[in-house]
């Protein structure tokens, strides 16, 4: 049989060692950082593991353990976690020919051809640990969800000393049975319920069951998870990111948006924002769709949801255009009943991409035969002078739809006023 | 790729029409275009290895006598080679600290660099630890 290695690597506690590296007093501390909009706590430090704090605790509910325990927190500063990662890729790059990101803290490598794969990782973890500071973990076997549940297991057992290579058919017989089978990538709450209700509650006994009642019970998905613990590679590696098909910049608010002209404010940045996505990739929208709602978990005031559509003619990545078509978008999705709206999400999303290389022309497109070159000097000021130097006056300025970051860390890496200081 | 509810399609009528003129350029190529040559870039000169190189802004004068003053921007690359005689970052007791790493009888201190002041010498223990290596430094002065 031909099969290939497999490696995933993955961060540990990634946002908190993220925020270690400059600030070198949070060693040893509890930790955590908070999700978008200073909700509840999306990554956790050992220390504030062992202190009980779970993953996605809503950040009201810890208040009296953060003040009792001296827990650190912070807003995450995804700026600094996105220079962070590439770092990280960039390293995993010196130790094999492919790497596939699969999140901002996980990549899968192709460890094909190395006769000591456990060795490699071993140097492959101290290198990323001492060039970029970050503490990673490494599965391999020979398919995705397999190397996953080794990484998981070197995740929990230190002595593995932070790698699991389950090449071994022998070491995979040992470890599968004390994996439960709700820990495997791709199994939910709902097939686990029905898995258990049939006496499957391992690993190694998922992979052991039959492929057609695999099949039966958890449609070709479940099969294929089935086929992947055998060992079985049906996830390729892809080596490739496929095109983009479609980008969306939603936030939430931290103050609900009550009349038109806020709505419209957040609206033109997140436009604003997703122009310059487009142009960052080089390329063209062909639909914008504005949506904007009420929070859902609040029944008991008045609701509205509205997604409106609209084509881009020409396509376009021109500011000035899309903050156009999304302001067009909103004003024909905004509530005519005159009832006290809160909306506490507003978002822009593109459809319909192509490269600007292959847009096709229309008789208008030198309408404006200056607008790539202010689209360029836009970009310019903005990457020179930091983002959101220079913005559409539609933007506003109080920003009271604005993020709430409250902990946010300086961002280091990416702002010359925020580099880190050395005495 | 997000799939969002669209209840309500909004119909735009025919785009406007206007006159379109475009632009012609004409004239010779530039003879000089095949010998093009990108700008210099001192900072990618000194950042060898930009995946584990790092800026800080250093404040305080106790590597002055090393060339590092008060407010330059040093280049630190986690990765570069920890040697005696070397300017390094160093954590001691929680906090950052750039010093000249120096052994005396077998053991290793972080000493300033200004014999202006009387700064100590700091052992390493084990719980010190060696942040990085000072790759470069850049200052720029007032203008105008």
């Amino acid at each position: 049989m031909n099969r290939h290695p497999i490696a995933i690597s993955d961060s540990k506690n990634f946002y908190v060692s993220a925020e270690r590296i400059f600030d070198v007093s949070l060693a040893n501390v509890p930790v955590i950082v908070l999700s978008n909009n200073d909700g509840c706590a999306v990554a956790r430090s050992d220390e504030a593991k062992a202190l009980g704090i779970r993953m996605g605790e809503p950040l009201h509910l810890i208040r009296d353990k953060i003040e009792r325990h001296g827990i650190q927190v912070f807003s995450s500063n995804y700026t600094l976690y996105a220079d962070i990662s590439r770092r990280v890729v960039d390293t995993y790059a010196d130790f094999t020919p492919s790497v596939e990101i699969y999140s901002i803290d996980e990549c899968f490598l192709d460890f094909s051809g190395f006769r000591d794969r456990e060795a490699h990782a071993q140097a492959m973890r101290a290198a990323v640990r001492r060039r970029v500071g970050i503490p990673v973990r490494v599965g391999i076997a020979s398919s995705k969800t397999l190397a996953k549940c080794a990484n998981e297991i070197a995740k929990k057992n230190p002595i593995f000393h932070g790698v699991l290579d389950l090449m071994d058919e022998g070491l995979a017989r040992r470890l599968l049975p004390k994996v439960p089978v709700g820990d495997i990538w791709g199994i939910g709450r709902r097939t686990e319920a029905k898995l258990k209700a049939i006496g499957i509650n391992t690993a190694e006994e998922l992979r052991n069951m039959p492929l057609r009642q695999a099949r039966q019970l958890g449609t070709v998905v479940l099969e294929r998870t089935v086929l992947e613990l055998q060992g079985e590679p049906c996830l390729s590696l892809d080596e490739v990111e496929p095109p983009r098909k479609g980008m969306a910049v939603t936030r939430s608010a931290s103050t609900p948006m009550t009349d038109f002209d806020t709505l419209f404010q957040a609206v033109t940045a997140h436009a604003s924002r997703a122009a310059e996505k487009l142009r960052q990739h080089d390329l063209v929208a062909g639909t914008l769709t504005t949506i904007f709602h009420t929070n859902k978990h609040r029944p008991d005031r008045p609701q509205w949801s509205a997604a409106r559509s609209t084509k881009l003619t020409p396509m376009s990545s021109d500011t000035f255009d899309l903050v156009d078509a999304a302001r067009r978008c909103a004003r024909a999705g905004w509530p005519k009943d005159g009832k006290p709206y809160a909306f506490t999400k507003a978002g822009v999303l593109l459809d319909d991409l192509l490269p600007t290389s292959d847009r096709p022309l229309t008789l208008f497109d030198t309408m404006r035969p200056k607008s790539a070159q202010l689209m360029a000097a836009l970009d310019a000021v903005n990457e020179r002078f930091g983002k959101k130097t220079m913005v559409l006056a539609s933007e506003g300025t109080s920003r009271a739809w604005d993020l709430r970051a409250t902990h946010r860390s300086p961002r280091y890496t990416t702002r010359i006023n925020d580099l880190p200081v050395v005495k | 790729m997000p799939i969002h509810r669209i209840t309500q399609p909004v119909i735009e009528h025919c785009p406007p029409m206007r006159l379109v003129s475009i632009p012609v350029s004409a004239g010779f190529p530039s003879p000089a275009a095949d010998d093009l040559e990108g700008e210099i870039d001192p900072i990618a000169w000194v950042v060898r290895r930009p995946s584990s190189t790092f800026w800080w802004r250093v404040e305080g004068d106790c590597l002055a006598d090393a060339g590092i003053l008060d407010g330059d921007l040093i280049a630190v690359d986690r990765d570069g080679t920890r040697r005696v005689g070397r300017a390094v970052l160093a954590v001691v007791d929680g906090s950052v600290t750039a010093k000249i790493l120096r052994k005396k009888n077998g053991r290793y201190y972080l000493a300033p660099a200004n014999s202006a002041t009387n700064y100590p010498d700091i052992e390493m223990t084990p719980s010190s630890e060696i942040w990085g290596v000072i790759a470069g430094v850049v200052r720029r002065y007032e203008l105008g």
